[in-house]
């Protein structure tokens, strides 16, 4: 609202504008403040399940006396993936507990790592890749495509809840650019199509076959480069880096 | 646990345990040789640059450093030019190093400065003129002494300055949080010496911001302080008129103790200076801290011993078999603090007998005979002055011989009662903001408030210090001695005072120590005191207490504050978040 407001005043103002400051709404689509919502509430109560227990004693058995504290950022991971990925604010408590330690340290963990997410969201969280290498082999065309097929908005859930979006910078594929994440899973050399599969098969949840979609095995490159029979001097000179 | 985030900020600043070294082992420091802008200074190895220059008088402009607390080093506003170093240093949390030449004032070193100041500003809003803080602004000034004499700021037009909402962390403090520069001092005077972790940040980036996360009120007796700390004006005084105490932490007996016997005094709302140097001794110097009465939150780790005043007695014959007899007895520099509350019951005198019992004891066995063991922590404002003067606490004795008049001088703890007196009774009030007291008065005479009179103050140490007016008192109003000095006139025993001096003067004669402003007395008549104590001696089986258990019992303590709707705003906060499940 802030910012139509904005671009209002500014549309009003448009030719003697300097007189006016301006403040921009903050740039990041999550919130660094809590706020309580009927799904994110302190009263809802958070607790490991025995089996995570486990896990989080070993996790807290890793670290000596007087720093277990590093154990926090495995331990609200744990949280995040037993609550269906995303951390609620009984989940931070729950491990500002075990760590005895006091709560505002745990939130800013947990607010300064972005893959903490600290809102509801869809089952299969979508990560789409937008940075340079990824963009210049046609990301926004991968995003259209699966933000039509989710009918979900970047930043927000899906109105079935299975999915949600993120826009991201680089995941680290750009040998396979573009690429997404979903969940803990890679999908590479996409194209529109490949991504429209994506979603239809998750929509069903069968699990696509993740890595890359363009036949490669991983990061070799996409074109048989057969030393024996088709290099040239010009060749064994590029690889040898002299032009 | 609590400590090691502590240590560790300990271990990366050496400069902190610098002044301690030095005060230890003075003779036996080796100095090291810097060179502050090509003038020699010797300062212990440890200390950092920016004390080093300080040492001669070059002040090297800093936000987030502050002498009391950690050293943080993010705001980068002390960056300086050190000879043979490729960029510039962080004056604040850098070492000296034998040799080493700074140059505070060399064209790199003002370049930098220009640079974190152009930074800083970048995302700072231009609203000095409606700011708090506007004329004792830390960023203000140093943008004038430091800063650019022109902007290039042009992103006006597009995504425009930064904007953070605005905190509640209570009824003091304000909060404009676009204006914080992240200096981080609140969050670690919050951590440190409050003990109330609740600030931090959240967030990173552009979008980092300092704030409690989750609406909370920041609920430490100290935190008005924070606004003091403040500097710029993200925290200002939300009562404008409400003037926050200034922070000071002088270095006393208790900062050197190593083990700390508080009896039935909850420390942290009866005396919150104390309490915070308490914590800083167990924070620091691995002081260890033990409390007989109730068990009460006092932002560090204590031993409970329990609650019975019979563990006093046990203690203080040996008889005891808890651990703490042992360590007290081992300890070099104990200190036992005793809560004057306590004296006022009917068991009082016997447990204030062993308890100087206790600690004349422990004095024996120590080396060094200067360390003063035993403090008996006063409560209730100006109750070391009036013991000085003579005057004799409990009023039930007079009350029973059924007077005819009674003069209350600012007396609201509700000890005196109408039904306590005889009907034809006349009862005199004289003072100011008097709720209890004057509501039961016949007569009211109107004194000057504290802030509107020459006044002579004793605290809790034993120091005298004396206050000027600030302001004229209201109406009728009168200095409080120039009151009793018209009403000897009236009924016939004329004093011979006639101004401030001549008062003054008296007041020498009477109490020496109390017109040596500034000076602290060493008690006497220990010896003679132990005696009388002996005497004194008797069984005791009472458990003992403490009136200020929570928070919202510390801000309304007296008269003045409980007239103050800043006060009862503040008890209302407590209360409040009490209920909120933050």
């Amino acid at each position: 609202m802030l910012s139509s407001l904005r671009s209002g005043v500014k549309g009003l103002w448009r030719t003697s504008a300097r007189s006016l400051q301006t403040t921009a709404k903050l740039q990041h689509d999550s919130l660094f403040v809590h706020r309580d919502s009927p799904e994110d509430n302190p009263s809802i109560p958070f607790e490991f399940t025995p089996e995570n227990q486990k896990r989080a004693d070993a996790l807290l058995e890793i670290y000596p006396e007087g720093h277990k504290r590093a154990a926090m950022i495995p331990l609200l991971d744990l949280a995040q993936r037993q609550n269906g990925g995303w951390l609620p604010i009984s989940a931070m408590h729950k491990v500002a507990e075990l760590l005895n330690l006091p709560r505002m340290r745990v939130y800013e963990v947990a607010t300064f790592y972005t893959m903490f997410i600290r809102r509801p969201i869809g089952k299969y969280h979508i990560q789409v890749c937008t940075t340079t290498p990824c963009w210049l082999r046609g990301s926004d065309t991968v995003l259209n495509a699966i933000k039509e097929a989710t009918g979900c908005e970047v930043g927000g859930n899906s109105p079935c809840g299975k999915f949600s979006i993120s826009e991201v910078e680089c995941l680290g594929a750009c040998v396979n650019a573009p690429m997404i994440q979903v969940n803990d899973d890679y999908y590479e050399d996409l194209t529109v199509e490949d991504s429209k599969e994506i979603i239809n098969k998750l929509k069903k949840d069968e699990k696509p076959k993740p890595g890359p979609r363009s036949g490669r095995y991983a990061s070799e490159p996409l074109w048989r480069f057969d030393l024996a029979h088709r290099t040239t001097d010009r060749t064994w000179l590029w690889i040898a880096g002299f032009t | 646990m609590l400590r090691q985030p502590l240590t560790r900020a300990l271990a990366l600043s050496p400069s902190r345990v610098a002044p301690l070294a030095a005060r230890k082992f003075a003779a036996q420091a080796d100095k090291v040789e810097v060179f502050i802008d090509d003038k020699p200074v010797y300062v212990p190895p440890g200390t950092t640059v920016l004390q080093a220059a300080a040492e001669i008088g070059v002040e090297i402009p800093r936000f987030c450093y502050h002498e009391r607390l950690a050293v943080a080093g993010n705001c980068r506003m002390c960056l300086v030019e050190v000879e043979k170093s490729p960029k510039p240093v962080a004056a604040c949390a850098m070492p000296v190093m034998k040799g080493m030449r700074v140059k505070t004032n060399s064209d790199l070193t003002r370049k930098a400065r220009e640079g974190v100041m152009e930074f800083l500003l970048v995302n700072h809003p231009l609203d000095c003129p409606i700011c708090d803080q506007g004329g004792e602004c830390d960023l203000q000034d140093q943008s004038m002494a430091f800063g650019s004499d022109k902007s290039r700021f042009t992103d006006i037009h597009f995504s425009g300055k930064r904007a953070v909402e605005d905190k509640d962390v209570g009824p003091l403090i304000k909060t404009i949080m676009t204006r914080c520069i992240h200096c981080t001092r609140c969050i670690r005077f919050a951590s440190e010496v409050a003990g109330v972790d609740d600030f931090g940040t959240t967030g990173r980036g552009t979008d980092m911001q300092v704030g409690t996360y989750v609406e909370k009120m920041f609920l430490s007796e100290l935190s008005g302080n924070i606004i003091d700390l403040c500097p710029v004006g993200a925290l200002t005084s939300k009562p404008y008129s409400f003037a926050a105490r200034p922070w000071e932490t002088r270095r006393v007996n208790v900062e050197d103790a190593d083990f700390v016997l508080l009896i039935g005094t909850n420390v942290r709302f009866e005396a919150p200076l104390l309490n915070a140097r308490i914590r800083k001794a167990f924070i620091h110097k691995e002081t260890d801290v033990a409390l007989i009465g109730p068990k009460v939150d006092l932002t560090y780790e204590y031993t409970h011993v329990g609650d019975s005043a019979s563990i006093v007695k046990d203690l203080a014959v040996g008889t005891s078999s808890h651990e703490v007899l042992k360590r007290l007895e081992s300890s070099k520099r104990p200190v036992v603090i005793l809560g004057a509350d306590q004296l006022k019951t009917s068991e009082g005198p016997a447990l204030l007998a062993y308890t100087q019992e206790l600690a004349l004891r422990l004095q024996d066995k120590l080396e060094n005979k200067d360390w003063k063991v035993l403090n008996v922590l006063q409560r209730t404002a100006s109750q070391v002055a009036a013991m000085d003067l003579g005057y004799k606490p409990g009023v039930g004795e007079m009350l029973k011989e059924g007077p005819k008049v009674v003069f209350l001088l600012g007396a609201d703890a509700g000890v005196v009662t109408r039904e306590a007196l005889p009907k034809d009774c006349v009862v005199i009030y004289q003072g100011h903001h008097g709720d209890a007291g004057a509501s039961i008065a016949d007569i009211v005479l109107a004194g000057a408030a504290y802030t509107e009179k020459n006044g002579t103050y004793v605290n809790a140490e034993g120091r005298a210090q004396q206050t000027l007016p600030a302001v004229t008192p209201p109406g009728k109003a009168r200095e409080d001695w120039k009151i009793i000095r018209a009403l000897s006139e009236v009924v016939g025993a004329r004093l011979p005072y006639d101004n401030l001096e001549e008062v003054r003067a008296r007041l020498a004669e009477v109490c020496p120590s109390m017109v040596s402003y500034g000076d602290v007395q060493n008690n006497n008549y220990f010896a003679q005191a132990r005696d009388l104590a002996q005497s004194l001696q008797k069984p005791v089986s009472g458990t003992l207490d403490v009136q200020l258990k929570q928070l919202e019992d510390f801000f309304m303590t007296d008269s003045i504050s409980r007239a103050s709707p800043t006060m009862a705003k503040c008890v209302q906060a407590v209360i409040k978040q009490k209920q909120s499940p933050y």
